[in-house]
């Protein structure tokens, strides 16, 4: 066994080089001003600048506008973005986008949506679940139907991430037109297209807010399919989430660093607040649940990484994160106490605003691409629980027939 | 990065699960638990045979010598099989104990470990329990040349079958509770010495060890004088790596027995797995099982590899291991239901270990409050 260097503080060196890009005033100066609903047209500057750094999705290959490196070099490049305060750089849609593309992706296709979100000149948005239903990718309620050697996409979902005015869109939907609605294709779709109608809800994340997408008789061409249609899309979806998570910065790590270093530095009578064993417990627990997480997103890197069969360990992770990011969210709360309700333009807010921040965080990421419900379902299909309807739910994965369904 | 086992730890690990398949079924742990004395001189010397005493014994003492990672690897097996500790006991904590405190004068003895000729248990909680320096109180008062013993050792595993007892014991007293503690090596036979059974649900033999003005040469100390601390400080980081691996399998095994009960037992005419809240229990066992074997793994690895933060991974481990291993368990009991509790089953087994094994060399509290420790001078 070799469990390798920590991925938190791993990659010493690109990390510093990130640091040294930072640094740089127009970089500084665009990443300061890439904050807030007013922040778009700097953060668009500044997806470009990363972009040509080939630092928006450095694992994908240069061809495509990345950088050639590994997921965790990725990871670590995008965790001291983070750590900067460049949210642009930990969004999920363009790695799930990423991960698609790299696995069934044509060379148009690659050259046609790949390139452009990889070099910064497209936003890409997650649209999947609906607003009623639930967001979990069971839930969208788009439809495609055959039309003229292409689709025509129907129906409503829900939009995250990608800020307020993304240029694709990236969503599963139903190609049998059945009442089961268990055959979907993955969707990529630009955003201008006549028929798209994109309505801003009033979300707890400024920048990350809810959008309602409607698509009305919306033509789309064959390009836009990527891989299969399947009765295995839900597979298939946490496959890729999956996936992409790997790609993403440990942020409750880095999280959990700075609890402690609050706590080590905080006066609290004679001593310091980690003095304190009822606060030590709680910053042990935080630590632990994060190691824990490490833990198995490596487990999943290096199993994909040696094409090791992976079954339930995806659904496991991403469960895994969302619940210990809440309960991070709540130790926080206890170990900085009524401070961790100050946002960071409060002069007392503690860590920068962080964990303000990270709480509203916390409440938004916990149901895209599947609630704790549906990870708790997949996951325990993976592991060979038998589920009610069971026998539906593991018909065949091969693709099935695009259905034409009248529009009358 | 590779998580994979070798070739000879999946050898090891497979010719494990055969002997005690073979010799350990559930009835035999069930026979074992329920004698006298919960120990089989035909397996133990089966065991012994197979050098699951020696490995950590140093290849200069008559040991193997492997690596923690290898050890891990058999005691993951060991604990999937719910095999008494006495292995552990005698061959991983005691002799890392006795390797650890510079057991040169007592080299013969730590053959006689590997070789399981000779039990050797360490005598280290008090009625005060806990597993810090300042936890060991007992007094060694030196007198004519020897020291004279008085006092408690409580939860001692397998004092009842052991040959000797290392106890740790206090030489000097001061402010610094690292400080004045010494290791004596006190043969069953001493007067003064006596050892009861103490009774409860308890996955193995633990002893109330009572020293009543034992006297002991200066020959039976076992290393230093007031310096016993340090190694056994990294005596009991070794062997907790070992132990997380145990409990582990342990976790493993009562999560599979739930996984496969949820299949098979049909309740309102389906399969109790399709229920969603017998798919929760069973997931967040996995999540146990897993987490254990994982930190555990991570903390043989580092300490196999000299990293300086392995003291953090051991803590992380047992920290993680002793509240996923009952958990695991509880939530194996709530699938099985009623059927849970009986003793055929073998759930109930794995459980007696599980709550025996969370206090045992530092529960969760514990560790967290080590992780404290050794993470607080970084800043």
């Amino acid at each position: 066994m070799d469990f390798g260097p920590d991925s938190t503080s791993g990659r010493p060196e690109l990390r510093a080089r990130v640091r040294a890009w930072l640094a740089l005033a127009q970089v500084s100066e665009l990443a300061d001003s890439a904050t807030g609903a007013e922040g778009g047209q700097a953060r668009r500057e500044l997806r470009r600048a990363l972009g040509r750094q080939g630092w928006l999705l450095p694992a994908c290959p240069r061809e495509w506008g990345g950088a050639g490196l590994e997921p965790a070099d990725e990871r670590a490049i995008a965790g001291e973005l983070w750590q900067h305060g460049v949210a642009v750089a930990v969004e999920r849609g363009p790695r799930v986008l990423a991960e698609a593309l790299e696995i069934w992706g044509s060379d148009a296709q690659l050259a046609s949506w790949l390139r452009p979100v990889a070099m910064g000149e497209a936003t890409v948005a997650i649209a999947w679940g609906d607003i009623a239903g639930g967001r979990h990718p069971e839930a969208g309620d788009v439809a495609a139907i055959a039309s003229a050697g292409g689709y025509v996409l129907e129906g409503t979902s829900e939009v995250e991430e990608g800020g307020p005015d993304p240029d694709l869109f990236l969503l599963p939907v139903t190609t049998d037109g059945a009442e089961l609605r268990q055959t979907r294709g993955l969707f990529i779709v630009p955003a201008g297209l006549d028929g798209i109608v994109l309505e801003p809800l009033d979300g707890i994340v400024p920048e990350r807010a809810p959008k309602r997408l409607t698509f009305r008789d919306v033509p789309v061409t064959r390009l836009s399919l990527i891989g299969p249609e399947t009765r295995r899309w839900r597979d298939l979806l946490y496959h890729l989430v999956g996936r992409s998570r790997l790609r993403m910065p440990d942020v409750a790590g880095a999280l959990v660093d700075l609890l402690w270093s609050h706590a080590e530095n905080q006066t609290l009578g004679d001593g310091v607040l980690l003095d304190d064993d009822v606060i030590a417990e709680l910053l042990g627990d935080a630590l632990v649940d994060a190691r824990i997480g490490r833990a198995f997103r490596r487990r999943n890197e290096w199993a994909i990484a040696t094409q090791r069969r992976l079954t339930y360990e995806l659904a496991q992770e991403a469960r895994w994160a969302k619940r210990s990011a809440a309960r991070l969210a709540a130790i926080g709360r206890q170990v900085l106490g009524a401070h961790a309700l100050l946002a960071a333009e409060d002069r007392r807010a503690p860590l920068d605003g962080r964990w303000e921040a990270f709480e509203r965080q916390v409440l938004a990421d916990a149901n895209p691409a599947g609630g704790p419900e549906i990870d708790a379902e997949t996951y325990a299909q993976e592991l060979g629980v038998p589920l009610a309807g069971d026998e539906r739910l593991r018909q065949t994965a091969e693709p099935g027939p695009i259905a034409a369904r009248s529009t009358a | 990065m590779d998580l994979a086992l070798t070739e000879q730890q999946a050898m090891l690990q497979t010719s494990a699960a055969d002997l005690l398949r073979r010799e350990l079924p559930k009835d035999k742990v069930l026979e074992l638990n329920r004698s006298a004395d919960g120990f089989d001189p035909h397996l133990w010397r089966q065991m012994a045979d197979l050098g699951w005493t020696a490995m950590v014994v140093p290849e200069t003492a008559g040991g193997l010598g492997s690596s923690l990672t290898d050890v891990g690897a058999l005691f993951e097996i060991l604990g999937q099989y719910a095999c008494p500790l006495t292995v552990f006991t005698s061959g991983v904590l005691s002799a890392q104990v006795l390797a650890e405190a510079g057991a040169s004068a007592h080299g013969g003895l730590l053959s006689e470990v590997a070789t399981g000729e000779k039990i050797v248990t360490f005598a280290y909680t008090e009625p005060d329990y806990g597993w810090g320096p300042g936890a060991v109180q007992l007094p060694a008062t030196r007198r004519d040349g020897a020291y004279v013993l008085n006092g408690t050792k409580l939860f001692v595993p397998d004092a009842h079958i052991a040959d000797s007892i290392l106890v740790a014991a206090r030489t000097e007293a001061g402010d610094d509770p690292g400080a004045g503690m010494s290791i004596f090596l006190v043969e069953k036979e001493q007067r003064g010495l006596s050892v009861r059974q103490m009774s409860g649900w308890l996955g193995d033999r633990l002893c109330e060890v009572t020293l009543d003005s034992v006297e002991v040469p200066a020959s039976a100390m076992v290393g230093d004088e007031g310096g016993a601390w340090a190694p056994i400080d990294r005596a009991i980081d070794r062997a907790t790596a070992v132990l997380c691996a145990y409990m582990a399998g342990g976790a493993r095994r009562a999560t599979d027995m739930a996984i496969e009960y949820s299949r098979t037992r049909i309740a309102f005419g389906v399969p109790i797995g399709t229920f969603q809240r017998v798919q929760d229990r069973i997931i967040d066992a996995n999540d146990d099982a897993d987490s254990m074997r994982l930190t555990a793994y991570e903390a043989l690895w580092k300490l196999d590899s000299g990293h300086d933060d392995a003291p953090l991974a051991v803590s992380t481990a047992k920290a993680v291991a002793s509240v996923g291993f009952p958990r695991a368990c509880e939530a194996s009991h709530h699938v099985h239901g009623g059927i849970g509790t009986d003793h055929t089953l073998g759930l109930v087994e794995y459980t007696g270990k599980a709550r025996t094994l969370q206090p045992y060399l530092g529960d969760a509290a514990y560790h967290k409050r080590r992780i404290a420790r050794l993470l607080a001078p970084r800043s």
